[in-house]
């Protein structure tokens, strides 16, 4: 290790020294080995410096899931820059906000995502790699402490916010990684999880750091390729979702193809008993893991599901991780009992705050500790349990949404005086959103449903509008999520 | 109505893709409205303007718009 250099960058490159040959990423159009990609991410490197990208300049990644995805971030966080990850799905007014939030230096696209850009500045469009001989270059090795990647995520604001985070913190994810789950030199991940959001991007670094294969698909949608990418590439470590899971294994063609399938892990939403039971009779060899994290503290317990567990262990999210400790803050209101709260998380993986955003401290608890919003406790073996939620948040099959968000975009068409939306049960996604509306006058739904539809992102849009003739609210104006649940339940 | 302009009228108005955002080699996962979900919603809408039910087989391969034309061209051939 030399100087300040950070055990993040130590790591990565210690790595692409030791498994040269190895290979490191592939998807449709390319593969790397490890010697490959070292050398293309150091070319790529001296691009961005000759183009004026410098020390905690903020660029954004506008990619696909592909190789040349990594090759940007590592390249990015090389030079000390700050990677900004700018979701696929993000509408022009997402990418605005995020663009005028962290005024980025330039924006890296693809040729597929360039169509779809709005960003008024620089723009490097990254297609297929140049590998000609390059300029040297040198510059110093950023630390721990330096910014490596602000994560946007809508939260449970109607707006993005910047979570940052540092070498420090990308690094103590991927211990808590590996604390847990073996990865060999040998092991050969699918990775269809978007690479804009931590679960898939650690997934991958934790690869890099090993020696490991990472394959690359664009997203669940390909369902035909990722059945044809676990038979010819004997994909033996799957990350997923519970939706994306269940959708393969609804195929009936999941069993016949995944032979050497030796570990599931999943996220993002709680997965229900009942598919754990599937997986223990279908794929009685497999290791299956879940864990708990928000992007804000990533990697924060994990547990492994076996199947001769009882159904109530089977929804604990397990153990803190190595660098990570929990804490419960009683809900205000609520008497504590025992560890009952609240969860409280403090670590290294906990983010360093928020971008552009003094207010909202990253510690907000007493003593230090991240506020996670949810709400949870841990049995006598001190496995942790969620078990709801103090956020305004929806998950959508994973995706993260504002009730905040769809509400007050509802609220702007012409004949809704009020607008709240909710999260409701679904067997496919886990939860769907619906929107209750206080008319002033007699609206279209469909015309509502239209005008959120070009609007928002696909996941976001509400799945049933629900007239009702009053929000509930406390005295203080607060929306009383539980007491609307009711009414739109009894209506 | 030829296969290829009803295919691409479906996933315009299923997927809400604009007609200038759509072309032959568009795949799965490169328009944020075709997205997993959206890839479930648009086969429903296909079997539904074909009077059709696709088996698995046809429902893995159809992953761009040139496969969804040539598998149901191949169909009702």
């Amino acid at each position: 290790m030399t100087g300040g250099r950070s055990g993040l960058l130590t790591a990565l490159f210690s790595s692409f020294d030791r498994h040269g040959a190895g290979r490191a990423l592939l998807d449709s159009d390319q593969q790397l080995s490890y010697a490959e990609f070292n050398r293309i991410v150091a070319l790529f490197a001296g691009q961005l410096l000759r183009q004026g990208i410098r020390v905690e300049s903020r660029v954004g990644l506008f990619l696909e899931n592909s190789v040349r995805y990594l090759v940007a971030y590592v390249a990015l966080i090389r030079i000390g820059a700050v990677v900004v990850p700018v979701d696929f799905q993000a509408t022009e007014r997402v990418q605005g906000e995020i663009f005028a939030d962290c005024d980025p230096a330039a924006l890296i696209v693809s040729p597929l995502t360039q169509r779809r850009c709005t960003f008024p500045g620089p723009q490097i469009c990254l297609d297929r790699i140049q590998t000609t001989n390059e300029p040297e270059w040198s510059t110093p090795w950023p630390g721990d402490e330096a910014l490596a990647s602000i994560l946007y995520t809508t939260g449970s604001t109607d707006r993005a916010k910047g979570v940052m985070l540092t070498h420090r913190n990308v690094a103590a994810s991927l211990e808590n990684i590996l604390s847990v789950i073996p990865y060999r030199q040998t092991t050969r991940e699918l990775i269809a999880l978007p690479l804009t959001h931590s679960f898939g991007l650690n997934q991958a670094l934790v690869n890099l750091v090993s020696g490991g294969t990472v394959v690359f698909v664009n997203g669940f949608g390909r369902v035909g390729s990722i059945l044809k990418l676990f038979q010819t590439e004997q994909i033996g470590s799957f990350p997923c979702t519970p939706t994306s899971l269940r959708l393969l294994i609804d195929t009936n063609r999941f069993d016949r193809v995944t032979g050497s399938l030796n570990r599931l892990i999943v996220n993002s939403s709680p997965l229900p008993v009942e598919l754990s039971r599937v997986i223990f009779s279908k794929f009685p060899a497999v290791q299956l893991f879940v864990y708990y994290g928000l992007t804000e503290a990533s990697r924060a317990t994990f547990h492994q599901l076996k199947a001769e567990m009882t159904d109530l262990e089977l929804t604990s999210v397990g153990y803190p991780s190595r660098h990570t400790h929990i804490a419960f803050l009683p809900e205000e209101g609520i008497d504590a009992v025992g560890d009952e709260g609240e969860l409280l998380i403090s670590g290294e993986a906990v983010c360093s705050g928020y971008w552009n955003d003094s207010t909202r401290a990253k510690r907000d608890a007493p003593g230090g500790w991240f506020r996670t919003g949810d709400l949870g406790h841990r049995d006598s073996a001190g496995r942790l349990f969620i078990t709801g939620r103090l956020k305004d948040q929806i998950n959508v099959g994973g995706q993260k949404v504002s009730g905040a968000e769809i509400g007050r975009l509802a609220e702007s068409f012409p004949g809704v005086r009020e607008a709240a939306a909710l999260g409701r049960a679904d067997s496919i996604l886990g939860e769907v959103p619906i929107l209750a509306i206080v008319q002033e006058r007699e609206i279209d739904r469909q015309q509502l449903i239209d005008f959120l539809v070009a609007r928002l992102e696909s996941y976001k849009v509400p799945r049933d509008v629900v007239v009702v003739d009053r929000l509930p609210r406390s005295e203080t104006g607060k929306l009383l999520r539980r007491e609307l649940e009711g009414l739109i339940g009894k209506g | 109505m030829e296969i290829r302009t009803r295919v691409l009228q479906t996933i315009e108005l299923s997927l809400r893709i604009p007609k200038e955002q759509l072309s032959e080699r568009l795949a799965v996962g490169e328009h944020p409205h075709w997205d997993s979900l959206g890839h479930a919603l648009l086969l429903t809408a296909l079997e539904q303007e074909f009077a059709c039910r696709f088996d698995i087989d046809e429902t893995l391969e159809m992953e761009t718009v040139e496969a969804i034309i040539e598998i149901l061209t191949e169909r009702f051939r």
